[in-house]
Formats: structure tokens, C-alpha cells, sequence
């Protein structure tokens, strides 16, 4: 690991959001980019531990409600807002910790898809609070273009640090331990359930502080396309096309997915520019099924 | 450790009840191990062998019974608590990490079994890994891919990785099983090491003869309960064991034996 030539290329990454080189559309492009590559790394911190979510969305959807209602009724500022958003999803976390979490495989997985159910759901009916399905508006706070493409590198930045930690340290052993065999890793001393909690709870409020950046950011929130499946799954295909046990993978897989999107697809297919990620993910298990960054040496 | 140790037997089952699928698959189980003695196991298919093994280790709860080991009650405890208290056991089908090298595989056993392993640097723990490899006889293939190992490799790196975390106690299940007569001789050579280093094992093995020649003592189990243990000598020639080890009545087996 060459830590100066990658903090220079932060640097330069970061230098966009200053230098007026880059067109604010294309800027607001990146930021999103960063935006999703943020998510799927977030999602990687706990599909490291060997299970595969598909309710993240659900995480998402807690932070950007906790977000809009801190905000609208309590009026809260923005940036606690968005921590109390998180927490939300914290919360939520911890309510798989003692139910979901002990299955394991298929059932795990289909367990976190429907668990996405249970917070719209209430949401949707608790009107008093939330405003039912018609949602929550004017959340928008008052930050530029800039500082958002600003603020979304470094946080990246500071997610990717945790990511690091998920790999390479004594966790990171342990956790690849799970990975690749639970009891196996039991026997010589990986406390398993631990490790499997710790990745959630990391996991899940850095997807609540994601879903509260989408509700500052687009000003709105909805049951319906806060809770989607959209989100649980951008990450799952941005982190498997980029490479799951690479520290720059998901990351790197939501920034040349998403920017192919916006930059290329939308304009070529306006209607079916999403079809992408599907092709994307076809490409992946045929060829590269460790993702894209399989082909360069671990980090 | 020493006076006090002797008075409490070392490992400890109390009456240990195991229920899978509404069956008992342990009755009543009660034995207890010395320190640094080697006791086997020995008994048909579905006796309860590899139960034992689950039950000791915290794979598998008892729904009655205490398990104490020196003179903790580990009954109930988590796996990975009781690995690190001194107890390490290997699997009848091994299963290595099998995205990981043999020396991976061990090294990991290092830092999560070893309660010394917090202030071993990177390079010790390789060290001794390699050192542990060595003594299975893999010291040629420390970086191999567990899953290119042969079966019979892998079964020893099953055991170096269990004695990687530094147990007192080691569960060995079946670990004879695949491997040729020579290796045999090299893995009761490992053994004999082991126990002479402080260690008491409990062994699950098919070849009685192998067993005889290194157990302590033997306990026979046949459908869930103890139906004899003492020496190997003792327990061999005990007529409710070969009845069970070899399904006929006892007399079909006193005729083969003349």
C-alpha cells in the first residue's frame, strides 16, 4: 500500500469541488457518484461478515425519515438531524440483531428483503408524524453543488478507512475467517456473532446517514422511493461489479457504473438507461466474478 | 496448577443429555479426563462420538448435565469462549478457510485462539505457524491454497491449526482417517509431542488397533450411553463392546476370535 500516491490522488479528486474546471451538471454527476459509491461501501462493511443483505434499504429509509421529521417538526439543525437520522437506523439494526441475524443463507437474505417492509409500512400509516405516503417536503438544506461534491469525497474518504480496517486488520481476518467457513472460524476462537453484529451496526448507521444526506440533498422523502428496492440493491450491484474484498471496489464499482449512467446511457437511451446495471451484473458473474478490480493486484 | 489441579478431575461430564430431531443422542454421559492423559473414543457409526466432541466444545447445547473443565462450568458456553479457555478441537470432514493459504489458515487460529497472540508481532505469529506446519509435515506447502490441498493434507492442517490456538485440551475426530500407515506413525509421533508438552487429548478413531496403542484409556459408547471404559486391554475384550462394533451376537464374535 502506497499511502502517498493514494492521499495525492484524494487531493486531486477532492480539487474538483474548488477549481471551477468541471461543468456543475457534470459536477453534481460525480457527487452522486460518490453518493452511491459511498452506499455500496457501506453495504460491503457488512456483507464482509458473509451475509449478503438485500433490507438496506430499509436502513436508508429510517435515516432520511429520522432526518426529515428531526427536521420538519422538531426543527432540529441539518447536520444533527443527520446523525439522529443514522441513529434510527442504528436502532433498527439492532432489532435484526436479535431476530433476523441468526438465520443464515437464503433465508437470511429473503428475511432482509421483507424486513425492509416493517418501517414503510408503519410510516406509511403513522400520519401525524410522517405525513403518510404523500411524505415529507422542503428538507432541502443550503449547500452548494461544490460543497456537496466536497463533503460527499471526504466522507467517502473516511468510510473508506473503516472498509480498511473490515479487511485488513486482525478484524479483517477474522471476518474473512466467517467468510469462509462459520464454524470452522467458531473452533479456533472468532467470536462469529460478534463480529457479525459490529459490521451491522457500523454498517447500518452509515446507510441511515445516506439516507439523510438523500433527503438534504433532493429536499423530499417518500415511503415509496426511500424505502425501495433501489436501494438495496445499487449496492449489492455496484460492490459485486467493483470487487468486494478490494478497498477501493465498491467505490470505484459506484463511480464508473454511476457516471456511465448519467454520463452515457441516459443520454444514448433516455428510457431504459437503468438496464445497465442489469448488463452490468451479467458481465460480472460471467467474467469477473471477484469484480473489476480482481485484475489488479490486492492493495 | 499442580496440587490443586489433581483433586479436580481436569474435563469433566456430568450426566450430559443431548436431543436432536426428538431423539436422544446422548444419555447420561459422565467421564472425566486427567491432565495430560489420552483417553479415546471409540464406538459404531451414530453412537455419539463427533456428539461428544460438539457438546464439549459448544457446538451443540445439552439439555441436561454440566460440563466443567478445570473446575469452570463451560455448559452452554459459546464456541469461540471455550476455544479460547484452552479446549481446540478438529472436524471429521475438515474444513479449512479455504480461500486462505495452510499458513493463513493457521496464522488466524494464532490470533484468535491464542491469548498471547495480542503481543506477538506479525512475524511471530508467521513464525509460528510455519513452526506448527512443520510439525504436521506441511511445511512444504505453507502456501498452497487450502482447497489444493489433498484430503489427508488438509487433515493435518485440521490439526495444527487446532493446536495453533494453544489449547490444553485437544479434541482430535477421526484423525486417522485417510491417511496412509506411515503417516499414521508421524501423527502418533505429533501426538506423543503434544502430550509431553502439557497437553491431554481426547481422541475419535475407527482403527482400534491404532487407538490401543495410545490411549490412557478407552471409552465405548453405543447408542448415546457408555457401555464400558477402562484400559484398552479391558475395554477390547469387553463382550458388549464387540457386540456392538460388530452387530452380531457375542458369540458369532468369541467364535472369529478363536
Amino acid at each position: 500500500m502506497n499511502l502517498p500516491i493514494h492521499l495525492l490522488a484524494w487531493v486531486i479528486i477532492l480539487a474538483f469541488g474548488w477549481i471551477p474546471l468541471v461543468p456543475e451538471n457534470v459536477l453534481s454527476v460525480l457527487t452522486t457518484a460518490f453518493f452511491y459509491g459511498f452506499m455500496a461501501t457501506a453495504w460491503n462493511i457488512h456483507s464482509l461478515s458473509g451475509a449478503i443483505s438485500l433490507g438496506h434499504a430499509a436502513f436508508f429509509g429510517l435515516g432520511a425519515y429520522g432526518f426529515a421529521i428531526a427536521a420538519s417538526k422538531y426543527g432540529i439543525s441539518s447536520w444533527a438531524g443527520m446523525l439522529i437520522g443514522a441513529l434510527c437506523a442504528v436502532v433498527y439494526a439492532l432489532f435484526w440483531m436479535i431476530s433476523i441475524n441468526r438465520l443464515r443463507h437464503g433465508s437470511f437474505v429473503l428475511a432482509t428483503l421483507v424486513s425492509v417492509e416493517i418501517p414503510r409500512v408503519i410510516i406509511e400509516n403513522l400520519d401525524s408524524l410522517t405525513h403518510g405516503s404523500a411524505g415529507i417536503m422542503n428538507l432541502r438544506i443550503p449547500v452548494g453543488i461544490r460543497e456537496w461534491y466536497i463533503i460527499m469525497v471526504i466522507l467517502a474518504g473516511l468510510l473508506l478507512l473503516i472498509h480498511h480496517q473490515t479487511l485488513f486488520s486482525r478484524l479483517g481476518w477474522g471476518l474473512r475467517a466467517v467468510r469462509d467457513d462459520e464454524r470452522t472460524a467458531m473452533a479456533v476462537g472468532v467470536p462469529v456473532e460478534f463480529l457479525r453484529r459490529c459490521t451491522l451496526i457500523v454498517s447500518s448507521f452509515f446507510m441511515g446517514l445516506c439516507g439523510a444526506f438523500y433527503a438534504a440533498m433532493i429536499g423530499l422523502v417518500e415511503p415509496s422511493i426511500v424505502f425501495s428496492l433501489h436501494f438495496s440493491a445499487m449496492p449489492l450491484v455496484l460492490s459485486l461489479f467493483g470487487g468486494r474484498e478490494h478497498l477501493y471496489g465498491p467505490l470505484i464499482g459506484g463511480l464508473i457504473l454511476y457516471n456511465l449512467d448519467q454520463l452515457l446511457m441516459v443520454p444514448l437511451f433516455p428510457e431504459a438507461h437503468r438496464a445497465l446495471y442489469g448488463i452490468a451484473i451479467f458481465v460480472t458473474i460471467w467474467f469477473f466474478p471477484k469484480g473489476i478490480l480482481a485484475w489488479t493486484k490486492r492493495p | 496448577m499442580d496440587k490443586k489441579a489433581i483433586k479436580v478431575p481436569y474435563l469433566l461430564l456430568e450426566s450430559v443429555t443431548v436431543e436432536r430431531n426428538h431423539r436422544d443422542v446422548l444419555r447420561g454421559i459422565s467421564f472425566a479426563l486427567e491432565r495430560q492423559e489420552i483417553v479415546s473414543i471409540i464406538g459404531p457409526n451414530g453412537a455419539g462420538k463427533s456428539t461428544i466432541f460438539d457438546v464439549i466444545t459448544g457446538f451443540v447445547k445439552p439439555i441436561s448435565g454440566r460440563i466443567i473443565f478445570k473446575g469452570i462450568d463451560i455448559t452452554g458456553w459459546d464456541p469461540h469462549r471455550i476455544c479460547r479457555l484452552g479446549i481446540a478441537r478438529t472436524f471429521q470432514i475438515s474444513r479449512p478457510f479455504s480461500s486462505m493459504t495452510a499458513l493463513e489458515n493457521v496464522a488466524v487460529a494464532i490470533m484468535f485462539g491464542n491469548k498471547r497472540a495480542k503481543r506477538m508481532t506479525a512475524e511471530a505469529i508467521h513464525d509460528r505457524a510455519r513452526e506448527l506446519l512443520e510439525l504436521v509435515g506441511l511445511g512444504h506447502k505453507v502456501n498452497t491454497v487450502s482447497r489444493c490441498l489433498t484430503l489427508s493434507e488438509q487433515r493435518r492442517l485440521e490439526v495444527a491449526r487446532a493446536v495453533a490456538t494453544d489449547p490444553e485440551l485437544l479434541l482430535l475426530d477421526e484423525f486417522a482417517a485417510g491417511l496412509s500407515p506411515k503417516a499414521i506413525d508421524n501423527a502418533l509421533k505429533v501426538i506423543e509431542r503434544l502430550r509431553q508438552e502439557g497437553l491431554s487429548l481426547l481422541i475419535i478413531d475407527h482403527f482400534l488397533n491404532v487407538t490401543a496403542r495410545i490411549s490412557d484409556r478407552i471409552i465405548a459408547l453405543h447408542e448415546g450411553e457408555i457401555i464400558a471404559s477402562g484400559s484398552p486391554a479391558e475395554v477390547l475384550k469387553n463382550k458388549a463392546v464387540a457386540a456392538a462394533y460388530f452387530g452380531g451376537s457375542v458369540d458369532a464374535v468369541e467364535e472369529l476370535r478363536e
